[in-house]
């Protein structure tokens, strides 16, 4: 195993090297870091200073070098405002990160269960509606969604949080989506009676609804504040309050980012899954654990989704590792200081050679990290790749 | 869920008759029979006949502006618009002797039978000139606003259009690019192993390194309005690195196969061999990647219109609508409802089309999923 890493790191490390070579040749040539000055009158000292802080006199070799050294220690010099990067980097980080990997682990759970379900009942009315489902989030672009999410999942639901109640619909609405959980919960065994389906779809119903009124009680003659928010990933207001204030407000102003990203995720991951999940649910050695007699969901669980869940934690790990520097349209829409963030402050009129070299190369040791954690990962779960 | 089988009864000495198909037919065969991926294709040929067709002969055009600013935000309707459809017009008719004689044209009718004497213009001709001036006028038009307008009263629909034809030409336009690119690329990697492999396969891991958008947006800050065909390049330039590698791997695993090794024992050159018996064996995911990465390249380009970089106004694409329009969603709302849309129904169309062909090239499929 340590001999992989190793020989993996010797791969990764010229790579990024190299990487961050093209990244600055095409960064230095993307625009001119002067062109709003130059506009400007009586610019004539600014223009020296930034001339000087970003060695543009210099030839770009030497600028590399010079901005590459500074690297090394971490330090990734001034922007155009004249602010240090470093701290503003960690920053956008940590909130990329908590975006990120919320996302991440709501597209992973919803996506392999789905997928797991679609393909165990294999052309079933859950595996149509579940692959419709995944192939239009595929097709959605993300910040159209975004949008919508928006509007109709924070404007219209703070305004229903002030008056809020459930109508006949919405009662029906979700009865109905409980009756489909219900049915599909205890129908999942092919051998099943529509009989007790129905029955148990009924029974769903009447359970949903049922809380649905109790709720619809408990809201009534309350009203709530203005809990889901659109702009940042927190509010000004709940500075000064305890901690649980303060998580609550965070975790609402996250609501929607997360959301957004994870439906995108888990379109591709619950297909990925249904695919990876019927190929092994065909392999003779599930056809041999049948054959011996083992229950279904052993075959399932113990022998099918083991090995199905390899190349899934591969992908997780792959996008994991992409999503990060991707995530600039969702950060953008929902105005978060993120990654994305500075990313587009990077590429102003004039642009900021710094910013947007820290930005492409922290985003490249990720996709490189996680291209090896997944090496890794699936050397530790894949037997054969480690007598390679 | 049907069973196709290739057998047709026929006399009673024989129960049933083989009858012998190509490669290509059956795949055209199983993909005729895949309804999802026929649908989205009738689908998909009627989009593109819309933009393509119908934006030639719609009322409207999609960059001009009306002269009158009333009718800005006209919500979409199947009716006349309201107070201006007037095909018959007063118009001042500019003659040598008198400025101040007017007259009525009726601009759907045929040319006018009357002349004005001393009436002055280009041809000679009026009226001519009146109608060439104002082509699919706005203030003329009878077409109803069937998506609305925006702002400043330029119709929706035609917009849509336009911007359905901008999106699929680039999408396209990148399909083709990085397929061409991936497949070279994947192919000689494939072929020739070694060193070539190893420098290829290391520059595609580098180019993956990069964010894709992040890439594109840094080159796309110098596209301006003439120039929109530099984004499919660049979109294009930096999407064929899934293409290659899988291309890579089908090479790799074809190059061991018996008629490759017959091929080179009677002689054949490299070139040949890969382009007349290796490219026709991988020419499967070849094409359902190509059209799949038109759906990939769709959302690419509203990506990178949405960052601002992407076709410039005056011209559309649809992913310039939805940016252009995002602000507007809760004052008017058809704005972003219509473009966006069109956006998902083409790539899912697509998707659905893709997902068809690759089961019609699987040849361990003989059932079809009806």
């Amino acid at each position: 195993m340590l001999r992989l890493i190793i020989r993996r790191m010797l791969v990764a490390i010229p790579m990024l090297l190299v990487c961050s070579v093209l990244v600055f040749v095409l960064v230095a040539n993307a625009g001119d870091p002067l062109e709003a000055l130059r506009g400007r009158p009586n610019s004539q000292q600014a223009i020296a200073q930034r001339t000087a802080t970003l060695h543009l006199n210099k030839p770009i070799f030497e600028r590399y070098w010079l901005w590459f050294s500074k690297m090394l220690h971490g330090d990734f010099g001034i922007d155009n405002k004249g602010l240090r990067i470093g701290p503003q980097l960690w920053r956008a980080m940590g909130t990329t990160l908590q975006i990120v990997l919320l996302s991440t682990i709501l597209a992973v759970c919803l996506g392999i269960a789905v997928g797991v379900i679609s393909a165990v009942r294999q052309y079933s009315f859950f595996d149509y509606s579940a692959t419709f489902v995944s192939f239009l989030f595929y097709a959605m672009p993300v910040f159209w969604f975004a949008v919508l999410l928006k509007v109709f999942g924070a404007i219209e639901f703070n305004n229903w949080l002030e008056n809020p109640g459930i109508g006949t619909v919405g009662f029906l609405l979700i009865g109905l989506l409980g009756a489909g959980f219900t049915s599909m919960l205890f129908g999942f065994k092919r051998t099943v009676s529509k009989r007790r389906r129905l029955i148990a779809g009924i029974a769903g119903f009447a359970g949903t609804v049922l809380v649905c009124l109790l709720v619809d009680r408990f809201l009534a003659d309350r009203t709530y504040f203005r809990w889901i928010g659109t702009v940042n990933t927190t509010d000004p207001r709940f500075a000064h309050q305890g901690f649980w204030p303060r998580l609550g407000d965070h975790l609402g102003h996250l609501l929607l980012p997360v959301t957004t990203l994870a439906v995108i995720s888990y379109a591709g991951y619950s297909r990925f899954t249904r695919a990876s999940m019927l190929e092994t649910l065909s392999a003779d050695y599930v056809r041999t654990a049948r054959a011996k007699g083992v229950s279904e969901r052993a075959v399932i669980f113990k022998h099918a989704f083991r090995t199905a869940l390899i190349p899934i934690v591969t992908v997780v790990a792959l996008d994991f590792g992409a999503i990060f520097g991707g995530a600039i349209i969702t950060e953008t829409v929902f105005s978060i200081q993120g990654m994305g963030k500075l990313f587009r402050e990077a590429l102003q009129k004039d642009i900021d050679p710094n910013k947007a070299m820290a930005y492409l190369i922290v985003t490249a040791i990720n996709v490189v990290v996680f291209n090896l954690i997944a090496d890794i990962i699936y050397a530790k779960l894949d037997p054969r790749i480690r007598h390679e | 869920m049907s069973e196709t089988t290739d057998t047709t009864p026929t006399t009673q000495d024989h129960e049933f008759d083989v009858k012998a198909r190509t490669q290509a037919q059956l795949v055209v065969r199983r993909f005729l029979h895949h309804r999802l991926a026929m649908i989205s294709l009738v689908v998909l040929v009627l989009m593109a006949l819309l933009a393509f067709a119908g934006a030639r002969v719609w009322g409207y055009d999609h960059a001009r502006i009306p002269q009158n600013n009333l009718e800005s935000y006209n919500a979409p309707s199947l009716t006349k618009p309201a107070g201006r459809c007037r095909p018959i017009e007063t118009v001042a008719v500019p003659t040598n002797t008198d400025p101040g004689v007017t007259t009525t044209v009726d601009r759907l009718a045929p040319a006018p039978t009357t002349t004005i004497a001393g009436a002055t213009g280009d041809t000679g001709d009026w009226r001519a000139d009146f109608i060439a001036k104002y082509p699919r006028d706005h203030d003329l038009s009878c077409a109803p606003h069937l998506f609305g307008t925006n702002q400043v009263g330029q119709d929706l629909f035609a917009q849509t259009l336009r911007g359905t034809q901008r999106s699929l030409l680039i999408a396209i336009m990148v399909a083709i690019v990085s397929t061409t690119l991936g497949v070279l690329i994947g192919a000689a990697a494939g072929f020739f192993r070694g060193w070539l492999d190893a420098v290829l396969m290391r520059m595609t891991d580098l180019i993956l390194t990069v964010p894709y958008l992040a890439v594109a947006a840094v080159l796309g800050r110098k596209v301006s309005g003439d120039t929109w065909w530099v984004i499919p390049l660049i979109l294009g330039g930096f999407g064929w690195m899934g293409i290659a590698r899988i291309i890579r791997g089908e090479f790799l695993s074809l190059r061991e196969k018996e008629f490759v090794e017959a091929a080179r024992a009677s002689g054949a050159t490299s070139k040949r061999i890969i382009f007349k018996h290796m490219l026709p064996n991988a020419v499967g995911p070849i094409i359902v990647n190509a059209t799949l990465s038109v759906a990939g390249a769709i959302l690419a380009e509203t990506a990178l219109s949405f960052l601002g970089l992407g076709v410039k106004s005056p011209d559309v694409s649809l992913g310039s609508l939805v940016s252009e329009n995002q602000t507007a969603f809760s004052t008017h709302p058809w704005l972003f409802w219509f473009p966006g849309l069109f956006i998902i129904v083409i790539v899912l169309c697509v998707n659905f089309i893709g997902d068809g062909l690759r089961d019609a090239f699987d040849p361990k499929q003989n059932r079809v999923r009806a």
